[in-house]
């Protein structure tokens, strides 16, 4: 389990997964960090045994190993098993990392014919059809896990969508038969992307098709975007954050009090109706009270998140 | 009368263009899709899914009417090479469509220009009286404005008596033209667009109109947080729409209208926007109340008013120049024993 007290307000019909084909935004500020929300579903996915792709934009793997521990799970085995993939989007997205290549993990020349990884006898390495740029480990198979993909700079955004798409269709492929497995890609941040110059439409365009690519596998799509008032007169910020809610399935909003810090209560999260889930409703395809739109209170401890009713924090009461 | 939004549903006014113009707070689809289904049985519906899985889509077009689909929604920018429409993973009932065959055509939105003429030789095709569907004109916006104008006007050359258009415009989706700088200086997207239409309705959510009438009758603006969307946003039971209808005849009708829905996934019915939002405080009484201004005398802690001896003295009182004010407007000088009075003119000497 994530966090007990957030469980009951998510869509029950797959819980303590979310259900299939959907795509949950979750948005955040500067003053209440969404993070730990991310958490919550990588920890849930992994402990029900089902393939977490987890797109690190803004952390790097150690971050999440550690936090997983002290919510019970060990990101290290799950990378063994296969359940859990990292991709690297944080070290060399920009050629900004180019000057330091030498200190970073290698990627490998990624020709077609790709000489130096086939050279390695490794039994399982699955070659790349595409010219995306993916680092591929030097050494492969054996108990060790892979060191994680790295995503490499290219001006097109399309090409990072290449990469991932490659990614998740190997991790959907390893898990075919009776059961299909539930596969949840997290994207964290997609703020990052434009912060690193790709246009917005650009951005929503690649939002678009991995919620479409998810779909397919048996699915869902998390995304994290900032969505600071501060951030709003600027277009493509604030194009950005209008343009995931409409193309969101649910939405969470996590936002700092209106009336300032607490110590008791950290922040408020809103569990919203966008018109996404309108035109659901609206088919039928929405269970009655599924996703009621509220606002939640929540406390960050240490190895758990308290979700609790307005006005029913522990310090008050 | 009936409102007018329900006689443009029933088709009662005709319309070439309907544009809805909706936000995040509360989505307009819902609504166009209502418009929609109530299409005359003979058009041919094409639906334009830019925002929405077609898959999504289709199902809640009630009605026989013959459809086709352009799919802008699985492939924007051209990203993947071999294209099939995608379902979104929950089942495309395709049986629940009823016998019309739909032909689906995918496109990009990479150049409008090609889209046009996918779409207008689509229209051609069909051969009929059609109705054409814009799930969303912001995705078109967000690729180049004067295209998507280019677009509607060369749907419009094709628009036959009662063919027409019906778009969704989400306003607050910035276009094209907002990345640019200095963009300040075109014309807005959302303004045009208004121009052209010959419906316009502005779709609000009704806890938003409760709340400014909350506002206004308690006399004070409650400070909002900023947020980009509130709990209240996206109500399925009801919603304002704002609706501008322009007439052949020229003239314009402006009404506030409301509809309602009984479930989620029942009828729309069109209601008295007051009935869904609560009686309006009246107006034309809070001014009268204001101009009847009472004693201002009435509530000191001091005595303003007059005997009747001090009415008599003050009444009594001879102002001064009180003699001057009913004269013919001559100059009467009285000269001081200082002033050295002289008869004659002193513009005697003048040669003028």
């Amino acid at each position: 389990m994530g966090y007990a007290s957030l469980e009951p307000h998510l869509p029950s019909s797959h819980a303590p997964l979310l259900p299939p084909g959907t795509f949950l935004s979750i948005s955040d500020t500067q003053a209440s960090d969404g993070n730990f929300l991310l958490h919550h579903f990588i920890s849930n996915y992994i402990k029900a045994d089902q393939n977490v792709v987890l797109v690190g934009l803004a952390g790097i793997l150690v971050h999440y190993t550690m936090v997983g521990r002290k919510l019970g799970v060990n990101l290290a085995t799950a990378r063994t098993k296969g359940n859990f993939q990292f991709v690297d989007g944080l070290t060399q997205l920009t050629d900004y990392a180019a000057p330091n290549k030498e200190y970073l993990a290698k990627p490998v020349e990624t020709k077609p014919s790709s000489t130096t990884t086939t050279a390695t006898p490794s039994p399982n390495t699955t070659t790349s059809t595409m010219g995306a740029r993916i680092a591929r480990p030097a050494a492969a198979t054996a108990t060790p896990p892979a060191p994680p993909k790295v995503l490499s700079y290219s001006p097109k955004l399309v090409d990072l969508y290449k990469a991932l798409e490659e990614i998740i269709q190997d991790t959907a492929s390893k898990t075919t038969g009776p059961f299909q497995k539930q596969l949840v890609l997290i994207l964290d941040d997609l703020s990052v992307l434009l912060n690193c110059g790709w246009p917005c439409r650009d951005v929503l365009a690649l939002v678009r098709y991995l919620k479409l690519l998810v779909a397919k596998v048996n699915g869902t799509l998390i995304t994290l975007v900032h969505a600071d008032g501060l951030m709003a007169e600027e277009v493509s910020q604030d194009g950005l954050v209008k343009g995931v809610f409409y193309e969101a399935d649910y939405i969470v909003d996590v936002r700092g009090l209106d009336s300032g810090g607490s110590r008791d209560v950290h922040g408020q999260l809103s569990l919203l109706h966008g018109p996404g889930y309108l035109l659901r409703q609206r088919a039928g395809q929405v269970r009655e009270n599924e996703w009621p739109a509220l606002t939640l209170h929540y406390k960050i401890l240490d190895n758990n998140v308290e979700v609790f009713a307005k006005g029913y924090s522990s310090g008050v009461l | 009368m009936a409102p007018i939004l329900e006689k443009i549903m029933a088709g009662k006014e005709a319309s070439p263009f309907i544009l809805v113009k909706d936000s995040l707070e509360q989505s307009g689809q819902v609504l166009g899709l209502e418009l929609l289904s109530n299409s005359p049985s003979d058009h041919a519906i094409i639906l334009v899914c830019a925002e929405t899985a077609p898959d999504r889509l289709l199902p809640l077009v009630k009605g026989n009417q013959k459809k086709a689909i352009v799919d802008c929604y699985s492939n924007p920018l051209g990203w993947v090479k071999d294209i099939t429409t995608t379902s979104t993973g929950t089942s495309s009932n395709r049986d629940a469509v009823s016998d019309s065959t739909t032909t689906t055509i995918t496109l990009t939105l990479r150049n409008i220009r090609k889209a046009t003429k996918a779409i207008t030789d689509l229209i051609i095709s069909q051969r009929s009286n059609f109705t054409i569907y814009f799930d969303s004109l912001s995705q078109f916006l967000i690729a180049s404005v004067p295209d998507t104008f280019n677009l509607l006007r060369s749907i419009t050359t094709l628009l036959t008596d009662t063919s027409r258009i019906i778009a969704i415009h989400h306003e607050d989706i910035p276009d094209a033209d907002s990345f640019l700088p200095n963009s300040t200086s075109k014309p807005q997207a959302s303004n045009s667009l208004a121009h052209i239409a010959t419906t316009l309705i502005t779709v609000k959510s009704s806890e938003a109109l409760r709340q400014d009438q909350e506002d206004f009758r308690k006399g004070t603006v409650t400070a909002k947080e900023f947020c980009y969307l509130t709990v209240h946003g996206n109500a399925w039971d009801s919603a304002v729409c704002e609706v501008e209808h322009k007439r052949k005849s020229g003239k314009v009708a402006k009404e506030t209208n409301a509809y309602h829905q009984g479930t989620p996934t029942g009828k729309l019915t069109v209601v008295n926007v007051w009935d869904v939002v609560g009686d309006m405080p009246d107006i034309d009484k809070m001014d009268l109340e204001e101009s009847q201004t009472s004693d201002p005398a009435a509530n000191l802690s001091f005595n303003l008013n007059l005997t009747e001896e001090q009415r008599k003295a003050k009444n009594d009182t001879v102002l001064p120049y009180l003699k001057t004010q009913e004269s013919t407007g001559a100059i009467y000088y009285e000269p001081d024993a200082a002033d050295d009075f002289d008869d004659d003119d002193p513009d005697d000497d003048l040669t003028i």
